[in-house]
């Protein structure tokens, strides 16, 4: 009996702490497929969190939060996109370039607002969210998988990552889908932020992102860059984050294990996961080609 | 007087400083197969590209059934019911055939893509033109001839009347290349326009109803097939005589086994050859030939580069005697750095030996001088070994790797696919240059799937069919149809 609440207390936390991944691999999705690099999605998030979390406070609410990490997300996104789209800088660099440039503003930002060195005030608790981002999160990928493979704008996007001479000679702008989708990977990816500020924690604490944006980055390579795949590898690296909150205070024998140890443990796995599997995973073809 | 449906009337077309077109004229009517020959550089692709769109013309008309046009890009082009097949496919691996023709179509962005409904059409239209095609399969998984016969549906669903396919024949086998002439036949019959860039002759000779050949940006002829000859074309596009190939004057040497493979088997991947047995002797040429990705590659890898293959897989003996020149199949990905100069790659591989450095250092002024003289002596064009490579043309190109690998004078040649890509005329210096080889005593190991190649240097034939030698023939056994048998089946 304490075998099975045990069992569901884990799921449900794997799925709590998958939320975040899965917005932000599903943006990474987005923009990887259609041919851009993104190592942004960390700022991306950063900036979905913080903004949603401002907002969320100010008007007491975590739809708006949510509908302000949106905005913010669709910006970010556009900001990226301008950099390595039209003025066709590194993508690389650009997207670390914009990680620090929001890991710099969000401290100048909370200095000016709430004389603080990072954190934003606390919603409270009957505003946070309760379940609904992780709805959404799941309502994501289907809506997804059946876009990638059923529509005409979801053959455009593929091969805008895998062949876009080929787009371009059938007449549809290779740019424009490439913003399009750097433009959603930015929205998605931000309420992957902002379901950490509005949904497992309830503000904006620093940097409290803790490199999701990458370990979702890393999902989706582990996913073969494909939504469901990435998905489950979500909730892979979720669950090594539930095991390891479950085990901080665990002692063996005498010795209690360092918390620092622990808290190791999903970055771990996310190690073990791309090297031993990365060699099977194809990327997009034209991942990282300019010129369009 | 029927109407042709294209005609160019004084096209001219600059790049720079550079003609590439000048003063085109010519006509082609409508339901006849049309050959376009040149050489590489001659200015038949610039051409075609103007009349699909892709460039647009400095000066001068076309006409296509009579009405001027002037394509501002290949969509317009596609409009006006002319498509183009590219030497390099236009489709996306991972994805089937079907959805990288659905791709072409219009739509909105958000409509389903009518997946069903389209198969159905395109499976009607392939079969009236007696096209054999899975459209459900992955483009990876289709061979080659299969994939072009997307491409060419892919135009055909658009209900294109005129069709231009650039050098269709490059990459195909034998029985893939008679396959597609009789499609293409089949096309004419119904009354589609075909124009065919090529450099093979003899295809011009058996498909086509007349040719136009371009030399040096110009046209310098346009005939009836049936009223002109290889040899004529040929004389033509090149401006001289080729030489005749002459019959050999020196003999195999049986005592002197300069390459031996005995009993290789090796695996890469999905790739495997299994108890590979051949013997190359010493002033000896021999083919191998096969359908691309047959185990080519793994033979040459065994011998150059054991360790890419998977570990622990190489088992038999592999060996050579003296000195080693080999050139690989793909010169732009494996043999050279195309953004760096002539001279950098002249000595790639031999950039150690005291002849051209002194301890760390380059002896910067011996490598260039060698490289000129070498430059000089194999006419690679222009005599600058500064320049970088990629601004060579092809062929020339290919003759620095070949001059790269056969200065030195090795005891054994490795020739994968030796001119691939490139024109009659270099095509007759680097057999020439195989051919001087051996006669000086090496033993030369030549990978091609080319068979007027294979027959006209080799003094035996292996064919390797999934891996392994299935057959070979000598000298005076040579055939064509059994060759290409043994190729496409195995026997």
């Amino acid at each position: 009996m304490e075998l099975t609440a045990l069992f569901l207390a884990l799921l449900f936390a794997t799925l709590r702490l998958a939320t975040p991944l899965i917005f932000a691999a599903m943006g990474g999705f987005m923009s990887e497929r259609s041919g851009v690099v993104n190592v942004a999605l960390e700022g991306f998030m950063l900036s979905g969190a913080f903004v949603g979390a401002v907002v969320g406070h100010q008007f007491a609410s975590a739809w708006m939060g949510w509908a302000a990490a949106l905005l913010i997300g669709l910006c970010v996104g556009a900001l990226y996109a301008l950099f390595v789209i039209e003025l066709k800088a590194d993508q690389i660099i650009s997207g670390m370039a914009l990680n620090l440039l929001v890991m710099g503003l969000i401290p100048f930002i909370t200095k000016i607002l709430y004389n603080s060195t990072g954190s934003t005030p606390a919603l409270l608790v009957e505003d946070r969210f309760r379940v609904e981002p992780l709805v959404m999160a799941l309502l994501l990928v289907g809506v997804l998988t059946f876009w990638l493979y059923k529509t005409r704008s979801g053959l455009w996007l593929l091969f805008a990552g895998e062949h876009p001479q080929a787009l371009l000679a059938s007449g549809v702008s290779v740019r424009k889908v490439r913003w399009a989708a750097v433009c959603a990977s930015g929205a998605f990816a931000a309420w992957g932020g902002a379901s950490l500020s509005l949904f497992l924690a309830s503000s904006y604490s620093p940097l409290m992102t803790g490199g999701r944006g990458f370990m979702a980055l890393a999902a989706l390579i582990f996913g073969k860059w494909k939504p469901v795949p990435a998905f489950l590898a979500c909730l892979l690296f979720a669950f090594a984050d539930a095991m390891q909150i479950r085990l901080q205070g665990v002692r063996i024998g005498e010795v209690e294990i360092p918390v620092q140890f622990v808290q190791i443990l999903p970055y771990l796995v996310t190690i073990i996961a791309l090297a031993g599997f990365i060699g099977k995973s194809r990327s997009p073809k034209a991942l990282g080609q300019e010129g369009f | 007087m029927t109407v042709p449906a294209v005609e160019f009337k004084g096209v001219s077309k600059y790049f720079g400083e550079v003609r590439a077109n000048s003063d085109i004229s010519f006509s082609v009517l409508p339901g006849t197969i049309h050959a376009i020959v040149g050489e590489n550089g001659a200015g038949k692709s610039t051409a075609m590209k103007i009349l699909f769109g892709m460039y647009r013309a400095d000066s001068g008309d076309i006409l296509v059934h009579g009405k001027p046009v002037s394509f501002r890009s290949p969509i317009e082009a596609m409009t006006s019911r002319i498509g183009m097949v590219h030497q390099h496919f236009m489709l996306a691996e991972p994805f089937s055939a079907l959805d990288n023709i659905l791709l072409q179509q219009k739509g909105s962005a958000f409509s389903l893509l009518p997946r069903k409904e389209q198969k159905k059409r395109l499976t009607e239209i392939a079969e009236h033109y007696g096209f054999v095609l899975d459209l459900e399969a992955n483009v990876e998984d289709l061979s080659v001839g299969e994939q072009q016969r997307v491409e060419i549906l892919k135009i055909l669903s658009q209900d294109s009347e005129i069709l231009i396919l650039d050098e269709p024949t490059a990459v195909l086998t034998p029985q893939e290349v008679q396959d597609l002439f009789r499609n293409l036949r089949h096309l004419r019959d119904e009354g589609k326009t075909i124009l065919i860039i090529t450099h093979k002759l003899k295809e011009v000779m058996s498909l086509t109803d007349s040719v136009t050949v371009f030399r040096a940006g110009r046209v310098v002829g346009q005939k009836k097939t049936a009223e002109t000859s290889a040899d004529d074309l040929a004389e033509m596009m090149v401006g001289r005589r080729l030489q005749k190939a002459q019959e050999r004057e020196t003999k195999v040497d049986p005592n002197q086994v300069l390459l031996r493979f005995d009993n290789v088997s090796a695996k890469m991947g999905n790739h495997a050859i299994h108890e590979i047995q051949l013997h190359v002797h010493s002033k000896e040429i021999v083919g191998i030939a096969g359908v691309e990705g047959n185990g080519q590659d793994l033979i040459i890898r065994s011998l150059l580069d054991a360790t890419s293959l998977d570990r622990n897989s190489l088992t038999g003996q592999v060996s050579h005697e003296g000195t080693l020149g080999a050139f690989p199949e793909d010169r732009l990905r494996l043999g050279v750095l195309p953004a760096r100069p002539v001279y950098e790659n002249f000595i790639l591989g031999q950039h150690k030996s005291p002849l051209f450095s002194r301890g760390l250092f380059l002896k910067g002024k011996e490598v260039i001088s060698k490289t000129q003289e070498i430059m000089n002596t194999y006419d690679i064009r222009p005599h600058n070994p500064l320049l970088s490579f990629e601004k060579l043309s092809g062929g020339n190109q290919q003759k620095l790797v070949v001059a790269r690998a056969l200065s030195q004078k090795p005891q054994v040649v490795i020739a994968a696919q030796p001119t691939r890509g490139v024109d009659i005329g270099a095509i007759e210096f680097i057999h020439n240059q195989l051919r001087t080889a051996r006669d000086e005593g090496a033993g030369v190991l030549l990978i091609s799937s080319e068979l007027d190649e294979l027959m006209a240097l080799s003094d035996r034939i292996v064919v390797i069919y999934k891996g392994r030698l299935v057959a070979e023939f000598t000298r005076s056994q040579f055939d064509e149809v059994a060759l290409g048998k043994a190729m496409g089946c195995g026997k």
